[in-house]
């Protein structure tokens, strides 16, 4: 059984790889519930921490605060139960939620960075999983366009720079589709945990993407 | 009884492990000061990601300095506040979800709390009640502790703290950061009579409160004017710093030995970075009316230590923080609660 947490968005959500899940509001993006949501999960489904076979996370992009709340619970949690942790892409995440909610099987993804900038990526349904198509990056908006030809776009960066969605047909831009939620990472964290990606609680960092923070 | 101590307000990881019976087991800090250094300042963003690199790896090496694994802790005290939040955010919700994990009591600490019961921590230590000058580049404070948990602000800076007018008037004279305890030795190679600084707030006002933004706007004006007349040099630099250190700490000396009088405390305990000031330990050391005392360096700036030691006290006391884990950037220590328990 793998813990899943995510809290790179506005909500902080949690799953059991069970099917289990629950999320909450942030208020201030500060996740205070997570911890609450984890108590109520495990002891729902009847199972102890140590019982655990791996938990993930998701390590981003995303708000910078809220990478490392999920983080530092991951790496309290892992440490106290001797577990190693899975570092899951919060964009994969993001569109494993638009394969299940909408079937679509080619997704761009792009999440508001804000300064005019988006974190992009690809992903591709392979009959599992979302897989990236190992093109994530920080991208200007003034750079060029995302490529439309056959993909549908999803994610806040449509919403708020709609000059991206361009050429596609299809853009999914409302909450759920502008928030990754931990449901939609258990299949994630089931392939990672079988292609023995779990590492130890301390080696577990953010994925800013932006290094460059002082202006 | 064996608690972790996990402080990350601002700029320097500290961890370390308290026992009941043989005090600090293990105690280990990461400063950040290289990271802050070419900006001048700290950058919170850039000290939550070195906090969030750093506490884990930390605590496992404060475990096995004490030679002891997690599930021989009985309780973890992280710092709630005050500080930087996103800084704030790392340590509690990882010392949090730890003992969570442990299945052991947690407990938010306040930072000044900290600094204030550090002394304890001593074996030559004072007895309460004292009265507590606490001097950072963040704080400058005058607390009457009457008890333990039961701390009322006598005086306190009605602008910079004074470690921050330390370190920007070190910075005027062209001091690297952080420009505090540079400045501090340059003063003592300088002539502190050639040039007299006004001790702010001391003369003109009865009351506690300092103000040390004037004094700094003096240096600058005094320095300034030597540049015009070309006489920047490497002993008018160190003269200004010696005027202005007379005049800082001076002011610190003076509004303690007020605030003693006023409240009849004869122990004065001084905490926080600028009580490294060797000047300020100098004068202090003269004065025969009170007992000063220092806590070592180590657990006079920020330090897992005294976090462990007040969240110790509090874990003790019957507190602890639930699940719903909250970080409180301002935190008055007027809302602390007392604490009932003897000393340990």
């Amino acid at each position: 059984m793998i813990l899943c947490l995510e809290t790179s968005g506005r909500f902080s959500s949690v799953a059991l790889s069970n099917g289990s899940h629950y999320s909450a509001e942030t208020e201030n993006f500060q996740a205070e519930h997570i911890l609450s949501l984890i108590d109520t999960l495990l002891k729902e489904a009847g199972i102890t921490g140590e019982a655990l076979d791996a938990l993930a996370v998701s390590v981003g992009p995303g708000r910078f605060t809220g990478l490392r709340v999920g983080i530092a619970v991951a790496q309290g949690l892992a440490f106290a139960w001797h577990k190693k942790v899975l570092a899951i892409d919060s964009l994969a995440i993001l569109a494993q939620g638009v394969y299940r909610r909408y079937g679509a099987e080619k997704v761009r993804v792009a999440m508001d960075a804000r300064r005019e900038e988006v974190y992009r990526e690809s992903f591709l349904w392979d009959g599992k999983i979302m897989v990236s198509q190992q093109d994530l990056s920080i991208m200007s908006i003034k750079e060029r366009e995302i490529d439309s030809e056959e993909w549908v776009g999803a994610g806040s960066g449509f919403l708020e720079y709609p000059g991206l969605a361009k050429g596609f047909k299809t853009c999914y831009i409302s909450a759920p589709d502008r928030t990754p939620y931990a449901e939609d990472m258990i299949s994630l964290a089931i392939k990672a945990y079988q292609d023995r990606k779990a590492i130890e609680p301390a080696r577990i960092l953010p994925n800013y993407l932006r290094e460059e923070v002082v202006s | 009884m064996r608690i972790l101590g996990i402080e990350t307000s601002c700029d320097e990881t500290g961890i370390a492990i308290y026992d009941r019976e043989r005090g600090i087991v293990a105690d280990t800090l990461y400063s950040q000061v290289s990271v802050h250094e070419r900006y001048g300042g700290v950058v919170p963003e850039l000290a939550s990601r070195d906090h969030i690199r750093k506490t884990l790896p930390l605590i496992e090496t404060t475990l096995n300095q004490a030679g002891l694994k997690a599930r021989d802790l009985d309780g973890i005290a992280y710092t709630a506040g005050p500080g930087l939040v996103g800084a704030l955010l790392v340590g509690a919700l990882l010392g949090r979800s730890l003992a969570y994990g442990l299945d052991i009591p947690a407990i938010g600490v306040h930072h000044m709390e900290g600094h204030l019961l550090a002394a304890l921590l001593e074996p030559l230590k004072p007895t309460l009640p004292f009265l507590a000058l606490l001097v950072s580049g963040g704080h400058t404070l005058l607390v009457e502790v009457a008890a333990l948990g039961v701390y009322r602000i006598i005086g306190q800076s009605i602008d910079d703290a004074v470690g921050e007018a330390f370190d920007k008037t070190a910075k005027l004279l062209g001091l690297p950061y952080p420009g505090g305890p540079a400045l501090a030795q340059l003063a003592e190679r300088g002539n502190p009579t050639r040039f007299h600084f006004p001790r702010p707030m001391l003369l003109d006002r009865a009351d506690l409160d300092f103000s040390f933004s004037g004094l700094k706007t003096h240096a600058m004006v005094t320095y300034k004017g030597l540049v015009a007349k070309g006489e920047d040099t490497e002993s008018t630099r160190a003269d200004i710093a010696a005027a202005f250190q007379a005049a800082a700490i001076d002011t610190l000396v003076a509004k303690s030995k007020r605030a003693l009088a006023q409240t009849g405390l004869k122990q004065l305990v001084v905490a926080g970075g600028v009580s490294a000031n060797q000047y300020l330990r100098r004068t202090l050391e003269k004065e025969t009316e009170f007992e000063t005392f220092f806590p070592r360096l180590k657990y006079c700036t920020d330090n897992g230590a005294m976090i462990a030691y007040a969240g110790y006290l509090r874990l003790q006391n019957g507190e602890h923080s639930e699940l719903t884990v909250g970080v409180k950037p301002r935190w008055p220590l007027s809302e602390l609660k007392s604490i009932q328990s003897n000393l340990g």
